[in-house]
């Protein structure tokens, strides 16, 4: 049944083509579908779904447990308020297909099926990002994109070679069995692909390009949709797959990457490129994290990665409406605003300051002070940016050519959503135990790879 | 004698198999880093999955088999894996979408820039901001 | 400087093929199927004991196809084909987008010639036919799908070639109920033998024209899609917009 979650939004998406007008209107409709089956489905996680009927070594499965469970909730419900926020008709049909394809990656326990799943979303984000008429960025983003690809290709292919089968839980255990060091070099061609998608900087060159140039949509579907379901699947296949440490190259890699795009966003005088660079560092905290293979630090990673959707969600639909604004107009608005950019700040009662405390804490637990010294100094220089950024949307006067004040506010729907998800980074903050009691489960079934493999070993097939 | 040349053709021949492909993707990396101009990176592009369809191809060849099809020649199986043949057709389709995409992306550059060389386009990019400027100064004396 | 960064990159790319892919991979021309899933997929037997099949002798097998790439494509793995024709789907789509948003109009016009005028007249419905043989073989020749539906497309690119005034209309239409029809497909075996892309037709005997189940309507299904966009894509790059 879970299937319907892939085929309903790509049935509808075909059959739509000549109609945009209603492909607009189904695009929530869809989604709500989707989280109404993924809830009444919700007693049944722990299954795989074999397509076809084909035993799991020969075929596709579909792998749905909690972490996915999760994972699927969290997207479909920001796709559910991106839908509703978006009136543009072009990207209807684009954001149907990106909906299944997003459900797919989550939920595919196959490697040849997720690079389709990665492609399809790939292709639907070079789509997206050229709102705006912004060709430029959106044509860098596919030679990024189209490069890297390759490797997760040539990953999927590899591990077919080395074990036999495409299906992830059992090519790995073969291969973990046989030959660990072979996951190792797997993973480094898959880690090269994810890494363009989640931004890290040698790989993300693209990125301020892409976000920067004032669409609302782009920004926020890239920013908080698709790299969600990137972390999924760099998760899934680094923690889970595999017991061994990525090269350390990487790491240092991403360290650098935190850094130097705090201090791009620093620099930039534009609040969009700033935004874009700001949603590049804090992606990287999120991988320096992950790469720590530590679980308390997992769980505090996925935290963080959660409340940090949610305020660059409110972050970027602001800029993307209404430009560099001017608050004392719009308050509302700018109150959320300020309440997501403290919480990306790490100011205590928001979200955000627990997801870095708690980081901080599980870091100097394990003692890996490298990584919790550089998200200080990182904390830091987002302070400045952000201060520097609300005090010039709340108190310079910002005077059009004709002499009066702008008097220009989101419409209602986009204040509603923008609202709420402030209030809602306020409540995590008041009360953190609701979200981190989630994180710990995902982090402790990430690294359960004897489950995994039990889910599929019980039903039989090999 | 007649054996040996064929040993020697089939060990000559197994070398480039897997080689070229290889040499094919970074040919493909190098034009990509180095050429200036945006239309000589998405065949670039090109090259490099020309490349690895190749590879993964190769990786399915078993010496002396035929192609996996049930057939009056081939009644039995005595086939090559067909797997990374099945693979490589899905590869070649998304390429093809994306080297698509690409190129009406390029047509979309080249009609707003008037340009596809990467320093003039920067060039065209700053002008084309000034001239916006310019335009916004305009209507106001207006 | 910027073609030393070029090298090094390549280099290092080429650095770690040499030595960390090469040295795992078996010898070329020297692959060992007992190791692999294909070989059960070869036989048609994943899900009872391992049997040797003949050609047009075996019958009622779990999967029908005489081509076993076939068989992969539209039956074991089904659901990557439906990956891999959303993936075309929407890059046409999203050419068709971008190239309406031209500003200026674009048409491709060329010199009519009289003898490409008469022979696309001839040429048109043999094309036509190959296009349609090659899908509906799809399951007992090489060919398929795509390269069908690619046949399908050249004729009307050339068509487009020999006349200026011809223009294409109702892509979209194919589009739509082709592509639909796949899932539709894919939803009746949900419904009928529990499994989404399920075979719930018989199989046939091996190597028949009427054998191998959905799978020559699956794929008679991919070729129109597949034809039907790439004329759309011809046609949105001969318009430029407009």
């Amino acid at each position: 049944m879970i299937t319907l979650l892939i085929a309903v939004p790509l049935a509808l998406a075909f059959a739509t083509i000549p109609l945009r007008k209603l492909a607009r209107l189904i695009l929530p409709v869809v989604v709500l579908a989707n989280l109404v089956i993924l809830f009444a489905l919700k007693p049944h996680v722990g299954k795989i779904i074999e397509l076809g009927s084909w035993p799991a070594v020969y075929g596709i499965t579909l792998f749905f447990d909690e972490v996915a469970f999760y994972f699927l909730s969290f997207v479909n419900m920001m796709f559910l308020v991106i839908s509703l926020i978006t009136r543009d008709e072009r990207f209807s049909i684009p954001l149907l297909v990106m909906n299944a394809a997003l459900n797919g990656l989550i939920l595919t326990a196959d490697f040849f099926n997720s690079f389709v799943f990665l492609e399809i979303i790939a292709i639907t984000s070079y789509i997206i990002s050229t709102d705006k008429d912004n060709a430029l960025g959106s044509f860098k983003y596919l030679i990024f994109g189209g490069v890297a690809s390759i490797f997760y290709l040539i990953g999927a292919v590899f591990m077919y070679v080395q074990g036999g089968t495409l299906n992830m839980a059992y090519s790995s255990y073969i291969i973990g069995m046989s030959n660990p060091e072979l996951m190792k070099t797997a993973l480094v061609l898959f880690a090269i692909t994810l890494l363009v998608e989640l931004k890290v900087l040698p790989f993300g060159l693209w990125v301020p390009d892409v976000y920067g140039n004032g669409s609302a949509l782009t920004p926020v579907v890239l920013g908080s949709v698709v790299s969600t379901a990137t972390v999924y699947l760099f998760s899934r296949l680094s923690l889970t797959f595999v017991d061994e440490h990525l090269p350390p190259v990487f790491y240092y890699t991403v360290l650098a990457s935190i850094v130097l795009s705090q201090l791009g966003a620093l620099y930039q005088k534009n609040l969009g490129r700033t935004l874009a660079f700001a949603s590049m560092a804090s992606m990287s905290t999120v991988v320096a994290s992950l790469l720590t293979r530590q679980e308390s630090v997992v769980s505090t990673a996925l935290f963080y990665l959660f409340t940090d959707a949610l305020a660059k969600f409110v972050l970027f639909t602001v800029y993307g409406n209404l430009g560099v604004a001017n608050f004392r107009n719009a308050k509302t608005t700018g109150i959320a605003f300020t309440f997501s950019s403290l919480s990306l700040v790490g100011v205590p009662i928001f979200a955000g300051f627990w997801g870095k405390y708690y980081l901080l804490k599980a870091l100097f637990e394990q003692e890996n002070y490298v990584l919790a010294i550089v998200v200080l100094v990182s904390t830091l220089i987002e302070l400045a940016y952000v201060t520097k950024w609300n005090i010039e949307q709340w108190f310079a006067k910002k005077e059009t050519t004709k002499g009066e004040i702008e008097n220009i506010d989101l419409p209602f729907v986009q204040k509603l959503f923008v609202l709420l998800s402030a209030l809602i980074l306020l409540v995590i903050g008041l009360f953190p135990q609701l979200l981190l009691d989630k994180t710990n489960l995902l982090a402790e079934k990430l690294f359960d790879f004897q489950l995994y493999r039990d889910i599929f070993f019980g039903k039989g097939g090999m | 004698m007649l054996y040996d040349l064929s040993e020697m053709f089939r060990e000559a021949l197994s070398v480039p198999y897997y080689y070229l492909p290889l040499f094919l993707v970074s040919v493909g990396i190098y034009g990509i880093v180095s050429q200036r101009n945006l239309f000589k990176q998405l065949v670039s592009l090109g090259l490099i999955d020309t490349g690895v369809n190749i590879l993964i191809i190769s990786l399915g060849y078993i010496q002396g088999m035929e192609a996996p099809i049930y057939s009056a020649v081939t009644p039995i199986a005595k086939f090559v894996d067909p797997l990374p043949q099945a693979l490589v057709l899905t590869a070649i389709v998304i390429g093809v979408g994306v080297l698509g995409l690409g190129a009406t992306l390029l047509i979309k550059i080249h009609e707003r820039y008037g340009t596809l060389e990467l320093d003039e386009l920067k060039f065209s990019k700053e002008h084309q901001r000034w001239q916006e400027i310019m335009d916004d100064e305009g209507d106001v004396g207006v | 400087m910027r073609r030393i960064w070029a090298i090094l990159v390549a280099l290092s790319v080429l650095m770690f093929f040499f030595y960390r892919i090469m040295p795992t991979l078996p010898e070329f021309g020297n692959v060992e199927m007992f190791r692999k899933s294909t070989f059960d997929i070869i036989h048609k037997s994943t899900k009872g004991p391992y049997d040797a099949r003949e050609f047009k002798k075996s019958k009622n097998l779990e999967e029908g196809s005489a081509n076993v790439v076939t068989s992969i494509v539209v039956n074991y793995r089904s659901f990557d084909t439906l990956g891999e024709v959303t993936v075309l789907f929407i890059s046409a789509f999203g050419a068709g987008l971008m190239l309406g948003s031209l500003r200026s109009n674009r048409r491709i016009t060329f010199d009519e010639h009289n003898v490409l005028i008469t022979a696309s007249g001839v040429a048109l419905p043999l094309i036509f036919l190959l296009g349609s043989y090659v899908f509906i073989h799809g399951h007992l020749s090489p060919g398929g799908g795509f390269p069908g539906g690619t046949i399908l497309a050249l004729g009307i690119l050339l068509l487009a070639l020999a006349r200026n005034d011809f223009q294409v209309a109702g892509t979209k239409y194919v589009e739509q109920i082709s592509g639909a029809g796949y899932v539709v497909v894919g939803l009746a075996g949900l419904a009928i033998s529990g499994a989404f892309l399920a075979n719930f037709l018989p199989t046939g005997t091996l190597g028949e024209l009427f054998s191998a189940g959905v799978v020559p309507f699956v794929y008679a299904l991919i070729g129109f899609k597949v034809g039907a966009e790439l004329a759309g894509l011809i046609s949105d790059l001969r318009e430029g917009g407009a």
